[in-house]
């Protein structure tokens, strides 16, 4: 492992971040306590994407999962940090994302190779962060702790010392993965109320009489007019 | 006329390209009674069997997020492309940024096209005498009008006649019933309706009642996976199956077409192609040649097509083949909107894309020179809750309950408008032939060069302003408050709606054919694809394109049952 120095951690951090789409927000504080960032060396992923004739009907992936087991079950934890079991839907771990996470960063598209260094150097920054306060790892830690990490890197509008932009953004990029695997599952689809992707014989009934409803009220706080087309 | 004889099939005229110009061009000979050898240069394709009509993201590689092999999704119909055809390459000037979509399959890109079907308006046709700009076409929408007719009742429109002067009236009986408003779409036209701007059905090329073959929408699926039971249009569903059923029709596909030659007569005589498969060179007779490859491919054939006596190239006598080459302008503005907020479910796939759109609204705003931007745009719609991507986080941070929470408030409630405007041709907007750069055939490959103006620019400006005041009534946040026009607005050529190249006129010096399609230096030679257009009004080039291909290719069918053509 090599410790990028500060200006590089920055440097790559901003990149990262615009490569990525996600939002970058911090700022040159320092003091606290907590490990430092460090890349993962990473042989190339030389398998084959699906090409650009692939069959429609009968998906398959054809690269291979690559994450240890270890990894895949920090991800797990983290995945439930971020999605836990609520009411009647299940926990991120649960619905498959896991495998999902996998799969996006062990495929050999550029976007997804990139993901995959921050992803993976993100695993070990959890770990060495852990350490580094309480000297153990992360899925060792009792919740509250664990938590109290989560909540250093989890809120990327907020301004973080510098040390941790990286973090900060692998939790973003965790947070978005996790979040699309799981409501494009069958779980995440119920849970949104998604009632799409069925049949309808003759027209197209539009909206129901309560969510006309709905908008009417909305309209009328909005001080709008109703139009017809 | 003289026949010409390929594997046994006699045939009265080749076609480029089956795609919205080619298939309309095969269709419209066939049925007049002639033979044609339709040479598509993509795969053989069956949206019946290929359509992953009800796949969800669950089941693609990725969620079906796009990448470089799929640059629209896993699941978008186009075969062997996008902005990037595998040993295909085409190349950019230094300080121009352009990007080619092609697709390598029967049907070409109208298998997955967006279907919005716009006709141009009277104005359209005569917008450069009225400001100066660009060049006038010659013809008028009169002439036009009942090819439109014809055309949308052949292809299946949807929509209505509200009677905008953006969006000229169909005759009557031609146009499908559009679907019902969705709630999103609701809020929008309250929105823009209070700030003075109408708001109209989208026309798209779905149908809502079955038409020959093909059952009307059953409102589920994206059009752009393509459409296994017709009700979107493309061809491999619709003309070029009919066009198979007269018989008449002998389809050649992988058959990439690098020239055309003439013989003694001035006449176009021979098509030489490459076998994709084979690599092989193969030569055709060709007694009628009608180039629809798409605007850009077809100038590449032109210009590739030079000789020790036309060193500019086929019918180039005129220098514009690849000049005047324009793309519609485009932006987005989108928005969180709290009135959308935790509303009643209900399926609102619709039919998976804009149900209603803005259409150009300051005709009289620009002819009283109230606007520093000649031309007009139109805003298409969106929002809704859509079926699930892998995009579902947006910018929401955190995590657990509150996570939670931020993604459902936002599902359903984000709306987006998209400019699409009109661009004017410029100087330093063409394309032309790479002699460095190669395929893997050994045929050069197109340089294209671009700019934007000032007048496409201050359009956007227009547009970001109106797009952000209406998002605004709506109570809504505008996502990119602060995006410049120079930021917003797209590449050259990502709107995919390139045409020009070709363009039409009423003399041989500025244009290259004449207002048929018929090449003004080649009497037997003929295009059918956008290349032709004399300028590109807002509303989305492909019904103009299959219209004109209509009328044209009628034309041809009687010039050639008189021995004229
Ligand atoms: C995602 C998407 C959305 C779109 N949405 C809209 C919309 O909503 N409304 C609209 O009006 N337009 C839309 N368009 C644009 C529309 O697809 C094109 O304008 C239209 O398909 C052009 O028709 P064409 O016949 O010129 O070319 P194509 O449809 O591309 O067909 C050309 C055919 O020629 C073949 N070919 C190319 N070169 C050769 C060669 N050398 N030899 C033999 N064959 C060759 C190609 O393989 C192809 O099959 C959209 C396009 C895309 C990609
Ligand atoms: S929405 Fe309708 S037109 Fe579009 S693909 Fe589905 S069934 Fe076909």
């Amino acid at each position: 492992m090599r410790r990028l120095s500060r200006r590089e951690a920055l440097r790559r951090s901003a990149h990262l971040a615009m490569a990525a789409g996600l939002p970058l927000g911090f700022t040159a504080a320092t003091g606290m306590p907590g490990a430092a960032w460090a890349e993962v060396p990473m042989p190339p992923v030389t398998a084959p994407g699906y090409g650009t004739d692939p069959d429609l009907i009968h998906p398959s992936v054809p690269w291979p999962n690559t994450l240890t087991d270890a990894q895949r079950q920090l991800l797990s934890l983290l995945a439930d940090h971020l999605l836990p079991a609520e009411g009647a839907s299940p926990a991120a771990s649960t619905v498959g994302v896991v495998d999902v996470v996998d799969e996006w960063v062990s495929a050999p598209y550029p976007e997804q190779v990139q993901h995959r260094q921050l992803l993976l150097a993100g695993l070990v920054w959890m770990d060495a962060d852990a350490q580094a306060r309480w000297q153990q790892p992360f899925a060792a830690l009792d919740a509250q702790r664990q938590v109290q990490i989560i909540d250093s890197i989890a809120w990327p509008e907020r301004t973080v010392p510098e040390a941790l932009a990286m973090p900060v953004l692998f939790f973003s990029l965790l947070r978005q993965l996790v979040v699309g695997a799981y409501y494009t599952s069958p779980e995440g689809v119920a849970e949104l109320g998604y009632i799409g992707n069925v049949p309808i014989t003759g027209d197209y009934p539009g909206p129901t009489p309560e969510a006309m409803k709905h908008l009417r009220t909305q309209l009328a706080a909005l001080g709008l007019e109703e139009v017809h087309v | 006329m003289s026949g010409a004889v390929h594997e046994g099939f006699a045939y009265d005229a080749v076609v480029v390209g089956s795609g919205a110009g080619g298939a309309m061009a095969a269709y419209m000979l066939t049925k007049a009674g002639h033979r044609v050898l339709l040479l598509e240069a993509g795969r053989h394709y069956d949206p019946v069997k290929e359509t992953p009509m009800f796949h969800t993201p669950a089941q693609a590689p990725l969620r079906g997020a796009p990448t470089p092999d799929k640059p629209f999704g896993f699941y978008d119909a186009t075969v062997d492309g996008g902005w990037q055809v595998p040993g295909e390459p085409y190349t950019v000037a230094e300080g121009s940024e352009f990007i080619w979509w092609r697709a390598r399959m029967l049907g070409g890109r109208t298998n997955h096209w967006g279907r919005f079907s716009l006709r141009f308006s009277p104005h359209d046709f005569k917008a450069a005498s009225r400001d100066g700009h660009g060049a006038d076409w010659p013809m008028d929408y009169e002439d036009l009008a009942p090819w439109y007719d014809r055309t949308e009742k052949l292809v299946g429109v949807c929509g209505n006649n509200p009677g905008l002067d953006d969006l000229p009236d169909s005759a009557p009986g031609v146009l499908q019933p559009p679907p019902k408003a969705r709630v999103p779409e609701l809020l929008l036209a309250a929105a823009a309706g209070k700030l003075g701007i109408p708001v109209a059905p989208m026309r798209r090329a779905v149908l809502t009642r079955p038409l020959d073959e093909r059952q009307a929408c059953f409102y589920a699926t994206a059009c752009g996976r393509g459409c296994s039971i017709g009700a979107a249009f493309q061809t491999t569903t619709s003309l070029l199956p009919m066009a198979r059923a007269t018989g008449r029709l002998h389809t050649i596909t992988d058959a990439l077409v690098r020239s055309v030659s003439l013989g003694e007569s001035g006449r176009a005589e021979r098509v030489t192609y490459v076998d994709r498969k084979s690599g092989e060179n193969l030569v055709v007779a060709a007694p009628v040649v009608v180039l629809a490859a798409s605007a850009c491919e077809s100038a590449r054939i032109l210009l590739n097509s030079h000789t020790d006596k036309l060193p500019n190239g086929l019918a180039n006598s005129s220098g514009q083949v690849g000049r005047n080459l324009m793309d519609s302008t485009g932006a987005n503005v989108a928005g969180h909107v709290p009135a959308l907020e935790g509303r009643p479910r209900y399926n609102e796939d619709g039919h998976t894309s804009n149900h209603i759109f803005i259409p150009w609204w300051l005709h009289d705003a620009q002819a009283r020179g109230e606007l520093d931007f000649p031309r007009g745009y139109h805003f298409e719609l969106g929002g809704g809750f859509a079926m699930p991507n892998g995009r579902q986080a947006g910018s929401d941070s955190g995590y657990g309950a509150s996570l939670r929470a931020s993604v459902h408030r936002h599902y359903g409630a984000t709306v987006g408008l998209a400019l699409r405007g009109e661009m004017l041709p410029n100087p330093s907007s063409y394309m032309e032939i790479d002699e460095h750069v190669r395929d893997r055939y050994g045929i050069a490959v197109p340089k294209f060069h671009w700019r934007w103006t000032d007048r496409e620019l201050n359009q956007v400006a227009h547009g970001l302003k109106t797009g952000r005041r209406i998002i605004e009534t709506m109570g809504g946040t505008v996502f990119n408050p602060n995006e410049t026009p120079e930021e917003a607005i797209k590449k050259g050529g990502e709107i995919i709606h390139e045409v020009g190249t070709t363009r039409m006129g009423d003399n041989a010096r500025d244009s290259v054919t004449n207002q048929w399609g018929r090449t003004w230096d080649v009497p037997n030679l003929y295009v059918m694809d956008g290349g032709v257009f004399a300028s590109n009004p807002h509303k989305n080039c492909t019904l103009t394109i299959m219209t004109l291909a209509m009328r044209n290719a009628q034309r041809l069918a009687d010039d050639m049952h008189k021995g004229a053509a």
